[in-house]
């Protein structure tokens, strides 16, 4: 089939289209001048990655923790700004100190000693605080007011870090969401840089 | 920090509670809508409100039937499994 070139566009900008498209869902359709494609996709990428973060919370971006591979590829096709949230999720150190309190801890109890460290650190545990055992050995999960930290017993010390933990129903969902945003990004940035490799070889006549 | 921002921010640090209900099954809505969305908006050669609206419902739809007929064909079969 005889092929004309309708617009010249170098190799080059097939792959500025298709990095535009990762950073910013539909700024690979934005320079190719499709704009209301451009934000029907900006707009519904985001919803639904928004919506995957508001069901499961920063927890279910887990580039770090055990989730199968599949989950953390699906969802490194998001724009980047995901890596803020994945970052802050997968827990950051807080402090440490001497492992004085792992006997407590073994038992489920929350020692007022390790109140006092965490009050120390300008962080108030209220009267219900919970402490459970964690997914790992070695290590506990703190809940209090709204808020979650990981206590590990590292190197004979215990190193408190934030925690976001999600389990069941908001985390499948959660990770569905945030997967299927990734994806469907994926589709775009494809989908752009074939638009955009059509207008370079148009067929004649076409 | 303004008190809203505080708010929205902190409304994306705990789970929400999803318990294991028929209602919960209401979250794939929304889902399948930014499915049917985003694959129109690739597809569609020239992008009108009115087409678009329409194309994107036509499989919003689909994918729904389908999903609805999927469910009750495998219902089905757990119930001739299970009786």
């Amino acid at each position: 089939m005889a092929h004309r070139r309708q617009q010249s566009y170098p190799p080059p900008f097939l792959l500025l289209v298709a990095v535009a498209g990762w950073l910013l869902p539909g700024a690979g359709y934005f320079l190719l001048g499709e704009k209301k494609r451009a934000i029907i996709i900006f707009v519904t990428i985001t919803l639904t990655l928004c919506t995957g973060l508001y069901i499961g919370s920063i927890g279910v971006i887990d580039f770090e923790g055990p989730s199968a591979l599949y989950v953390k590829a699906a969802q490194i096709m998001n724009p980047p700004i995901v890596l803020i949230p994945g970052y802050h999720a997968a827990g950051r150190l807080l402090f440490k100190i001497a492992s004085e309190f792992q006997d407590d801890l073994d038992s489920d109890t929350l020692p007022d000693g390790l109140r006092q460290e965490f009050r120390n650190k300008g962080i108030q545990l209220g009267q219900d605080a919970t402490i459970s055992t964690g997914q790992r050995p070695n290590e506990w999960l703190i809940g209090s007011n709204k808020r979650s930290y990981m206590v590990r017993e590292e190197n004979n010390w215990l190193k408190i870090y934030t925690a976001y933990p999600v389990y069941g129903w908001p985390n499948e969902i959660g990770q569905i969401y945030t997967m299927t945003s990734g994806l469907l990004n994926l589709l775009c940035i494809v989908n752009a840089i074939y638009m955009a490799h059509l207008r370079r070889t148009e067929p004649a006549g076409g | 920090m303004s008190l809203i921002a505080t708010y929205i921010m902190a409304s994306f640090t705990a789970p929400e509670n999803i318990g294991t209900t028929a209602q919960s099954m209401l979250w794939l809505l929304p889902l399948v809508a930014a499915i049917a969305v985003i694959y129109k908006a690739t597809k569609v050669q020239t992008i009108t409100a009115d087409k678009f609206t329409k194309e994107a419902l036509v499989l919003f739809g689909s994918i729904i039937v389908f999903i609805i007929v999927a469910a009750l064909t495998l219902h089905a079969l757990a119930w001739l499994i299970t009786e």
